[in-house]
C-alpha cells in the first residue's frame, strides 16, 4: 500500500505577521516556518496506518520554496519513507497548487492521499477537493478520526453536534481535521535517520495562477469592548445589543 | 512554538537537523512538562514518569555514540535541548544533565566495555536512573579533601563514607561514587540494592524543589572490582564530567532567562498603571532592554562555546566563563522580571519565582560562582587563589 501525504510550509501561528513592502505578500524576515498543523496530523495518521499494517510506504509531497525541505524532513522524521519537493517560489492559488500536486501524485499511483483540512496560512480548505477531482477519486472532507482496514478507510467527523461516519474504498483522498490523534514528538534518532532519507526535487508543472492577490492588509485594530452592566439585570440589555447592534442573534 | 529571542539571528544559523531537535525539545517541554510543573514544584516531587519519555526521545546522553542507544548529536543541538529543558524548570534539565553528563559520560569515558554495554543502553532509554556522588557534607568546593574511601577486600573493595546534596539519589538505580583508594580518587558504580548503601532525601528545600536531592551513606559496602571505573584515576576524572555538565548549564541558563524575560515582557504590555501599559514607561523599558541585552550576550557565548567544543578546542576556563556568566545573567534576569511583575511576581501562577529560587542552586552547584571566578583568575594570572 502506498500513502501520499501532502504537506505545506506555513508561518508559525505564534508569528506576528507583517505585510511585505509589495503589499501583496507577508514580510518573511524573522518569520519561523513550520509544517501546517493539520498536515502534520495527516502525516501522523499515515504513520499510524503504517505501524499497524505490513508493506506500507509513505511519500510526503510538498510544493513550495526550496526550504520546504525542512518540513519534509519533519514528515520523514515522523515516519514517512521519502519526500518529493515540487519547487515553486511563486505564490499560487488552490487550483494551481492542486494541479501541481496531482501531476506529481499521479506518477506515484498511491492507494490513499491524505492532506490537512486546510493550511493555516490562507485557510482555503480547497486543495484536497480539487486534488481528488483531478485524480478522479472520491474525497472525504475533514476527517477527525480515520481508520484503515481491508482496502477501505472509515472516517468520522462531527458536524453540527452529530457524528458522521463515512466509509470509502481506496483509492481516495481524505483531508484531516483535529480529532483524538496528536502528532508525535520526533525522537533524536528519528530526526537523524530522516536526514539520510531521499527527497526528490522536481519542477512545478502548472499553468498560470488564475487568481491574483491584489492587496494584503492587516485587519483593523480591535476597538475596546464595552461592559453593559453586571448580574442578571444586564442580560436584557446585552440581549438587545447583540440583536440590534451586533446583529449576531 | 514558544517565544524566543534572537536579536543576533543566532538561531537562524541552525541546520535543519538542529532546528528539528530544538523543536522536539520545545514540544516536549510545552506539551508534557509545563502543564504539571507547578504542582510538582508545590509538592516537591519530580515527575519520574517523564524519565522514560526523555529516554525515548533521545534526550539522555544524547551526544554519546549510537552503538549504545544514544543519538550522537553535536554540541549545539545538545545545548538547545538543555536550553529548552531549563526553560521548563532547572529540575528537568538537572535530571538530564546528571544522567547524561555525570553518569553516562563517565561510564562511557572511563568504564570497561562490559560496564558500557550493561549500563549505557538502559540509562539512555531512561529505564534506569543514575546519580553522581562527589560532594560530601564537609567537602563541597574542595572535593580533593573527600573522606569517602575504598579499601581492598576479597575480590573488590569496601566503601565507606557519605555524599551530600546528590541529585536523584533516592530514585537512582546506580550511583557513580567518587572515593579515595590509596589516597587517589577513583569512581565506583554502586547499584541501589548494595548492602550498606542508603539514600535519604533532603527535605525543606526552597530551591530546585521539583528535583530529588539526597544524602548517600556507605557503610562497609562491598563493591566487586568489576564495578570500579577502570580508566578513572585522580580528581581529573570527576572534573571532566563536571565540564560536560557545566557546558549544558551554560545553555540551560539561557532557557530559564527566556522564560522569565518573556513573562515580564508580556506582563508589561498588559499591566495598566497611570492609564498606560507599564511597558510604555522608560524605566520598565530599560529593565527589559537590560534583560534582552544580557540574554543575547549569553547566547553568543553559548553558540561559540558549542563550536569550540565540536572542534575539540574547548578548555575548562572557557566553560567556567560561560557557566559563571550565564547563570548569573539568568538569576539577574529572574530578579528583574520579578520586579516588573511586582506583587504578581511572587506567586506561582507565574514561573518567575520558581526559576529564581532554582537558580540559587544552579549558581552554587557544578562549581560555585566564586569557584569559577578562581578558575578564571588562575587561568589569567597563572596564580591559584584557591588556598
Ligand atoms: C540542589 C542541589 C543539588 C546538587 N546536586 C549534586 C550532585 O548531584 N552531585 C554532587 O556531587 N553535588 C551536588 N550538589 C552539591 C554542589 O555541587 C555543592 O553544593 C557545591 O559544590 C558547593 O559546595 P558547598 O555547598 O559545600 O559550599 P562550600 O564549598 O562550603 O562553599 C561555601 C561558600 O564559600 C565559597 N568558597 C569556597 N571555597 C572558596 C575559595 N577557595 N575562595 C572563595 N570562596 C570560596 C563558595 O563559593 C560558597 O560561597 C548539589 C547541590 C544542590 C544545592
Amino acid at each position: 500500500m502506498k500513502i501520499v501525504v501532502c504537506v505545506k510550509q506555513v508561518p508559525d501561528t505564534a508569528t506576528k505577521i507583517k505585510v511585505g513592502a509589495d503589499a501583496k505578500t507577508i514580510d518573511s524576515d524573522g518569520v519561523e516556518y513550520v509544517i501546517s498543523p493539520y498536515d502534520e496530523l495527516a502525516v501522523e495518521h499515515a504513520v499510524r496506518i503504517k505501524e499497524n499494517n505490513d508493506d506500507v510506504e509513505i511519500v510526503a509531497v510538498s510544493m513550495g520554496s526550496a526550504d520546504s525541505d525542512k518540513i519534509l524532513r519533519h514528515a520523514l522524521a515522523m515516519g514517512a519513507d521519502r519526500g518529493i519537493l515540487i519547487e515553486n517560489d511563486n505564490s499560487c492559488d488552490s487550483f494551481v497548487t492542486a494541479q501541481s500536486l496531482a501531476n506529481a501524485i499521479k506518477e506515484e499511483n498511491p492507494d490513499l492521499v491524505l492532506c490537512g483540512v486546510k493550511a493555516v496560512d490562507d485557510d482555503c480548505s480547497q486543495v484536497g477537493g480539487i486534488l481528488a477531482t483531478l485524480l478522479e477519486v472520491p474525497f472525504i472532507w475533514s476527517a477527525a478520526e480515520l481508520s484503515y482496514e481491508d482496502n477501505k478507510v472509515t472516517a468520522q467527523n462531527e458536524l453540527a453536534g452529530e457524528t458522521y461516519t463515512v466509509e470509502c474504498e481506496l483509492p481516495c483522498v481524505v483531508s484531516i481535521q483535529k480529532g483524538s490523534v496528536e502528532a508525535r514528538i520526533n525522537s533524536l534518532i528519528s530526526i537523524r535517520k530522516a536526514r539520510k532519507k531521499e527527497v526528490n526535487n522536481v519542477a512545478a508543472t502548472t499553468s498560470e495562477a488564475v487568481m491574483q492577490t491584489e492587496k494584503l492588509e492587516l485587519p483593523a485594530a480591535k476597538v475596546g469592548g464595552r461592559i453593559v452592566g453586571e448580574g442578571p439585570e444586564a442580560v436584557a440589555e446585552l440581549f438587545k445589543l447583540l440583536r440590534e447592534e451586533a446583529k449576531v442573534l | 512554538m514558544p517565544a524566543t529571542l534572537d536579536l543576533y539571528k543566532m538561531y537562524e544559523t541552525l541546520t535543519t537537523e538542529e532546528q528539528q531537535i530544538w523543536q522536539a525539545a520545545q514540544n516536549f517541554v510545552d506539551k508534557e512538562f509545563m502543564p504539571i510543573i507547578s504542582a510538582h514544584h508545590r509538592d516537591a516531587t519530580f515527575p519520574v514518569e517523564l524519565i522514560p519519555k526523555l529516554g525515548k526521545l533521545g534526550f539522555l546522553g544524547s551526544q554519546l555514540p549510537e552503538e549504545y542507544g544514544c543519538a550522537g548529536i553535536n554540541n549545539r543541538a545538545y545545548g538547545l535541548i538543555m536550553q529548552e529543558l531549563e526553560r521548563g524548570d532547572s529540575a528537568l534539565r538537572s535530571v538530564a544533565s546528571v544522567q547524561g553528563a555525570l553518569v553516562m559520560y563517565p561510564i562511557w569515558r572511563y568504564g570497561s566495555q562490559q560496564q558500557k554495554e550493561h549500563w549505557l543502553p538502559q540509562l539512555a532509554a531512561g529505564e534506569k536512573v543514575g546519580c553522581f556522588g562527589l560532594t560530601e557534607p564537609d567537602f563541597g568546593s574542595n572535593p580533593a579533601g573527600m573522606l569517602t574511601n575504598a579499601k581492598p577486600h576479597k575480590d573488590g573493595f569496601l566503601l565507606n563514607g557519605s555524599k551530600m546534596w546528590i541529585t536523584n539519589g533516592n530514585i537512582a538505580d546506580v550511583a557513580v561514587v567518587w572515593a579515595k583508594l590509596d589516597g587517589k580518587v577513583h569512581g565506583f558504580l554502586v547499584p541501589k540494592d548494595t548492602p550498606g548503601f542508603t539514600a535519604t532525601e533532603i527535605k525543606g528545600k526552597f530551591s530546585l524543589r521539583a528535583s530529588i536531592t539526597s544524602e548517600l551513606s556507605f557503610n562497609d559496602c562491598f563493591i566487586p572490582k568489576e564495578n570500579m571505573l577502570p580508566e578513572a584515576q585522580g580528581l581529573k576524572a570527576p572534573l571532566s564530567c563536571l565540564s560536560q555538565a557545566r557546558y549544558g548549564i551554560a545553555w540551560g541558563a539561557i532557557g530559564s532567562a527566556l522564560a522569565t524575560y518573556h513573562c515580564a515582557l508580556d506582563y508589561s504590555k498588559t499591566r495598566i498603571q497611570f492609564d498606560k501599559p507599564i511597558a510604555s514607561f522608560q524605566l520598565i523599558q530599560q529593565q527589559l532592554v537590560e534583560m534582552a541585552s544580557d540574554i543575547t550576550h549569553a547566547q553568543l557565548l553559548a553558540f561559540r562555546l558549542a563550536e569550540l567544543k565540536d572542534q575539540k578546542q574547548v578548555r575548562p576556563a572557557m566553560i567556567s566563563l560561560a557557566k559563571r556568566n550565564n547563570v548569573r545573567m539568568a538569576l539577574n534576569t529572574a530578579r528583574t522580571a520579578r520586579n516588573i511583575l511586582a506583587a504578581n511576581g511572587i506567586v506561582d501562577e507565574y514561573p518567575i519565582m520558581r526559576h529564581m529560587m532554582n537558580l540559587e542552586t544552579v549558581i552554587t552547584y557544578e562549581g560555585t560562582h566564586e569557584v569559577h571566578t578562581l578558575i578564571l583568575g588562575q587561568h589569567l594570572t597563572g596564580v591559584s587563589a584557591f588556598e
